[in-house]
């Protein structure tokens, strides 16, 4: 997993589409 | 059958992208439109692994931020590239796909399920080019209700 990546270039961009339903957020960012 | 190498494919995808990543056609639209796509197919029954590939390829061999009328058939083909490589799907789900991502701003509205859902979960985050989404041109009864658009709106404004 590129953390780097994830954190820097992807995350704010889930964060914000998936917001309200937090609990995909992460599951989504891992494409699970 | 379907699996995809998620951080993989977008590193790639990002690395070889033409325009702006963070941009209007970049990876925060492409983030609503997996959510939009997603909220529908749960509704609709369409196929969500379609829906997933679809977000994240339908505008990543865009040339310019304008009208770029072959952006939708050079991202299949594309994706014929990329199949094997970061992702696979069935070759049916892959077909969906195909038309998916070929005609995707074409303004079509007649199809496959999982292809229309794709194209409303692309239209729904129209309002980033201050746009509203407009019922008449969404193909499923799920995104052409009103609490459907003004929540897809809003996100895409934000």
């Amino acid at each position: 997993m590129n953390w780097k990546f994830i954190v820097e270039d992807c995350w704010k961009a889930f964060w914000e589409a998936f917001i309200d339903t937090p609990a995909d957020i992460w599951r989504m960012i891992r494409g699970k | 059958m379907f699996w995809i190498k998620q951080t993989e494919l977008l590193g790639h995808l990002k690395d070889n992208f033409l325009v702006d990543w963070y941009g209007i056609h970049g990876i925060k639209h492409w983030a609503r439109v997996l959510k939009n796509g997603l909220m529908i197919a749960r509704i609709e029954g369409a196929r969500e692994d379609v829906v997933r590939l679809f977000a994240f390829l339908h505008d990543h061999k865009r040339e310019n931020e304008g009208r770029d009328e072959l952006h939708g058939l050079r991202a299949y083909e594309s994706a014929r590239d990329l199949r094997g490589k970061f992702f696979d799907i069935d070759t049916e789900g892959f077909l969906q796909l195909e038309e998916a991502l070929t005609y995707h701003s074409d303004g079509l509205t007649q199809g496959n399920l999982t292809v229309r859902t794709c194209w409303d979960a692309d239209r729904l985050d129209l309002g980033r080019c201050g746009t509203m989404p407009w019922a008449p041109y969404l193909c499923t009864e799920t995104a052409r209700n009103a609490d459907v658009i003004a929540a897809a709106y809003k996100r895409s404004i934000r």
